[in-house]
């Protein structure tokens, strides 16, 4: 099917029929038309896919100039192994509330044992735990993190904790300096209700946190910024990111409406819609910088991989999270769930039960359990709803009717973003292609010019 | 680690047309770091920046391609920009490379060592490593300055002429009086500091009666690697290129001498040649100029290398400006520079093309020639006498020698890698 929008020429479906050969004036109607851009959003076959893309340009000769994006190939087994490959190589532990040094260690030396193989990563977080609180303590801990992969095989991947960023450290950068892993983060909530630009310029101006992130971003920090949307920002999210992009110095910033956060609670539900039409205008926005804001992030990371994906650690089953009391769930969503609760490091560390970290990924088989994904033609690349959403309308249950919004408000705005950075990517190969002739330069006094070079006369045929 | 990181307000950068958009979103227009991200390129390779940090020079050479300086550094909210800038324009490039340059960057201490800390700070929390070298006349180096260097184990790239005579003729202070004694006093610090600091001297129609004993006094002071670029910029007599034949001849045989010795030197345009006669290959055009090295001057401003100084061909070699649009265009067509078509078109049957390459600096080649491919005729001349020496030097290596050739070999590969 080929849709016109403007200028752009959208192409959703490509079966076999319609091959190359059965498409020979295309390229003729796509000059007619002026067309700017093109986005082919699903093929049957790479090949299909390569041939059709090369006569719809008509303006580059090799199919290797799109790079297009692979989508439907691929179904529940190798999605399966997709997650077993994906686990053996990377975890993540996540601590919650003031942990004490027996607790990370305990959980850290029983990740490792369990999960991820030789040279695996494990991400660790800490959350729910302000380290700045009590600076001292707080790099005891992540000194016992440290400590803690000297004698496995693992290896530390990023070691991220949470700051209110109330008080900073002095000589911060030294010791993110020493120990580039750390990244410190900060959750946005005093931006959740941030109505209006002059509210926005009020934060800027007298917000400590925000004050200590800028001074702190100046000196080198790259803090990642979790900025919950809700009913009350959404509209003026692109300012929103616009503002702690300068104020982070391009810090990474993820985006994660309110309600899908458990620590923000059931706040209101908002509409989906108005929710994607911020993120692409924030997408469209050339001040924001793509690659560091999610989940723009999450989507550019996976719109020209061509392997299945898992839509997340946690739904891989490759996420643990850990109380202060050393109770251990399978992922930060599932905390509380006693159906997920793996047991406690401290008082059952012989007889936890892996087995329920195992069943997560079947459980919350993206690509089976909720009927949207199934017929979805990115469900490939997105990997299906995120387990959490589902552990989240678990939690709430008895509100049955909110499972619809919830999932909107997680699968829309990553469709939307995916048809956008298909657009991109096409458009990119395109004029790519068309650049690929080479240009001499000419000098004069007064300037230069730039001409075309004339063919190495053994490519003259061509 | 104990040096102080002092917190200062970042300044506003002044990018025409950004008030707009300023209004629009309702931000505060007193700056906008993040529009730094409008100058990405669309090819993201770049590894190297040379940053100007200063205009401002306590020397007054007579061949410097800066007549005009002014005496002002680059800001520090420009000079960090230009940093996030190549942290974003590298893509997955890892390893990246800035160097300081002027004017002398010594003159703008404090810049350098903002940029230094958060540039580093900031590229390991990325997974990226940043390096810093810095091209100095060694005459304001300060205790406090070099130890900072060697914390950060800066580079040196130590731009000197030679013996006092010539040093002091060439590149007096810019109020008059000899720069020498400052060189003496300072680079055996840096020597000691980083043994294998390089001393790069300008080789004039002055100059090159001493060329051997130039190279002698840089062993004296301590330095065990060296390169004499030729300034063309200066007009070559056929009498001063018999005296260059004549110095070159021997200082093949001082090169020789102490490569046999326990304390072997590198001169750099010798292993350059050498390594292209062994492997029997063109020597390529090795300058990353607008390819994958920028250079960024003290107003923001993109230049393909810091030759390419504004007033070069109406400062149409402006790549871009920080906060502005990137020429991909112009940067396309120094990426898809093609040394054997573009530069050895006119070299004929020069016997020279095996250790030469072509046009070695395409910024000298506009500035005397208007050709960007064409080098001047002095620099033709320089590079037949210098490519007899290589081969001479070669030719005796590889007979008499062959071990000695081989570990030159290696060091000219582990610098090229």
């Amino acid at each position: 099917m080929v849709r016109l929008r403007g200028k752009r020429c959208i192409v959703s479906t490509v079966r076999r029929p319609f091959m190359t050969g059965y498409w020979p004036d295309i390229s003729v109607v796509f000059r007619e038309l002026g067309l700017a851009q093109m986005s082919v959003s699903s093929l049957e076959h790479l090949d299909v896919q390569n041939q059709f893309l090369c006569a719809l340009a008509g303006t580059a000769s090799e199919a290797a100039v799109f790079k297009p994006a692979m989508i439907g190939f691929k179904w529940s087994a190798a999605d399966m192994r997709s997650r077993e490959q994906l686990r053996a190589a990377h975890t993540s532990a996540t601590f919650l509330g003031d942990c004490s040094r027996q607790v990370i260690t305990a959980a850290l030396r029983a990740l490792a044992q369990q999960v991820g193989g030789k040279n695996s990563l494990i991400d660790v977080q800490f959350k729910q735990w302000d380290l700045f609180g009590d600076w001292q303590r707080g790099k005891e801990s992540l000194n016992d993190v440290f400590n803690s992969f000297y004698s496995t095989e693992q290896r530390l991947g990023s070691l991220m904790f949470f700051s209110s960023f109330q008080e900073t450290p002095e000589q911060l950068w030294e010791y993110i300096y020493d120990r580039p892993q750390v990244r410190i983060g900060w959750i946005a909530n005093d931006l959740a209700t941030c109505s209006d630009l002059a509210q926005l310029e009020h934060y800027r101006r007298k917000n400590p946190a925000l004050k200590n992130l800028e001074t702190q971003a100046n000196t080198g920090l790259w803090p990642h910024v979790i900025l919950p949307a809700t009913q009350t920002n959404t509209k003026i999210l692109p300012a929103l990111v616009a503002a702690l992009a300068e104020i982070t110095r391009c810090g990474t910033i993820e985006i994660i409406p309110a309600r899908l956060m458990p620590e923000c609670g059931a706040g209101p539900l908002f509409s989906a819609e108005e929710y994607v039409t911020a993120l692409l205008a924030i997408y469209k926005d050339d001040r924001i910088p793509l690659r560091m804001v999610g989940p723009q992030l999450w989507v550019a990371d996976r719109i020209d991989r061509d392997d299945s994906l898992a839509s997340s650690l946690q739904s891989a089953g490759a996420s643990i999270a850990v109380l202060a009391n050393g109770d251990m769930y399978a992922g930060e969503a599932s905390v509380g769930l006693d159906a997920w609760r793996i047991g406690n490091v401290l008082e059952e560390s012989d007889a936890l039960r892996w087995e329920r970290l195992d069943a997560i990924p079947e459980a919350f088989s993206s690509s089976t359990a909720p009927s949207q994904c199934r017929s979805c033609e990115w469900r490939y690349r997105c990997g299906g709803v995120d387990c959490s959403i589902s552990l989240l309308n678990e939690r709430q249950s008895g509100q049955p009717a909110d499972w619809e919004s919830l999932f909107q408000l997680y699968c829309a705005p990553r469709k939307a973003l995916f048809e956008e950075a298909l657009w991109d990517s096409v458009a990119n190969s395109v004029q790519a292609g068309n650049g690929r002739a080479r240009e001499l330069i000419e000098c004069h006094e007064t300037g230069i010019n730039l001409r075309p070079a004339p063919l190495p006369a053994n490519n003259q045929k061509q | 680690m104990n040096t102080a990181l002092p917190v200062v307000a970042r300044d506003p950068i002044v990018v025409k047309g950004m008030e707009t958009t300023h209004t629009r979103i309702g931000l505060c227009p007193k700056k906008e770091w993040c529009s730094v991200h409008r100058s990405i390129p669309a090819v993201r390779t770049i590894q190297a920046l040379d940053v100007d940090v200063t205009e401002s020079c306590n020397l007054a050479c007579f061949y410097c391609y800066k007549k005009d300086k002014e005496d002002a550094h680059i800001d520090e909210a420009t000079a960090k920009n230009a940093l996030d800038w190549l942290l974003a324009a590298s893509g997955d490039n890892r390893d990246l490379m800035v160097n300081f340059m002027g004017g002398e960057p010594f003159l703008a201490f404090e810049v350098i060592k903002k940029m230094v800390l958060y540039g580093k700070c900031r590229a390991a929390q990325m997974g990226k490593a940043m390096r810093f070298g810095v091209t100095t006349n060694m005459t304001k180096l300060t205790d406090e300055s070099l130890e900072f260097c060697r914390r950060f184990k800066m580079d040196f790239l130590c731009s000197v002429d030679g013996i006092p005579e010539v040093q002091n003729e060439n590149r007096p202070l810019r109020g008059g009086g000899p720069s020498s004694p400052a060189v003496e006093k300072n680079a055996p610090k840096i020597l000691a500091y980083q043994p294998t600091a390089l001393a790069r001297a300008t080789l004039t129609p002055r100059s090159a009666r001493v060329l051997v004993e130039n190279a002698k006094y840089f062993v004296r002071l301590g330095f065990r690697a060296m390169i004499f670029c030729p300034a063309v910029n200066c007009e070559w007599k056929p009498e001063d290129l018999e005296v260059v034949r004549s110095q070159y001849e021997q200082m093949g045989e001082f090169y020789i001498e102490k490569l046999l010795s326990k304390e072997p030197i590198r001169i750099r345009e010798f292993e350059q040649g050498i390594q292209s006669l062994h492997a029997k290959t063109e020597s390529s055009n090795s300058c990353g100029a607008g390819k994958g090295l920028v250079h960024v001057d003290i107003n923001g401003n993109f230049w393909p290398c810091h030759q390419y100084a504004p007033r070069m061909c109406g400062g149409q070699f402006l790549m871009g400006k920080l906060g502005g649009p990137f020429n991909d265009r112009l940067r396309d067509a120094f990426l898809k520079i093609d040394p054997p078509n573009d530069y050895q078109a006119g070299c004929g049957d020069c016997r020279a093309q095996l250790t030469c390459g072509g046009a070695w600096c395409n910024a000298e080649c506009v500035s005397l020639s208007c050709n960007f491919y064409k080098p001047p005729e002095a620099f033709c001349h320089l590079r037949r006498i210098l490519h007899d020496q290589v081969l001479h030097t070669h030719g005796y290596l590889k007979a008499h020698h062959p071990k000695i050739l081989e570990s030159v070999l290696n060091q000219t590969q582990q610098h090229i890698d």
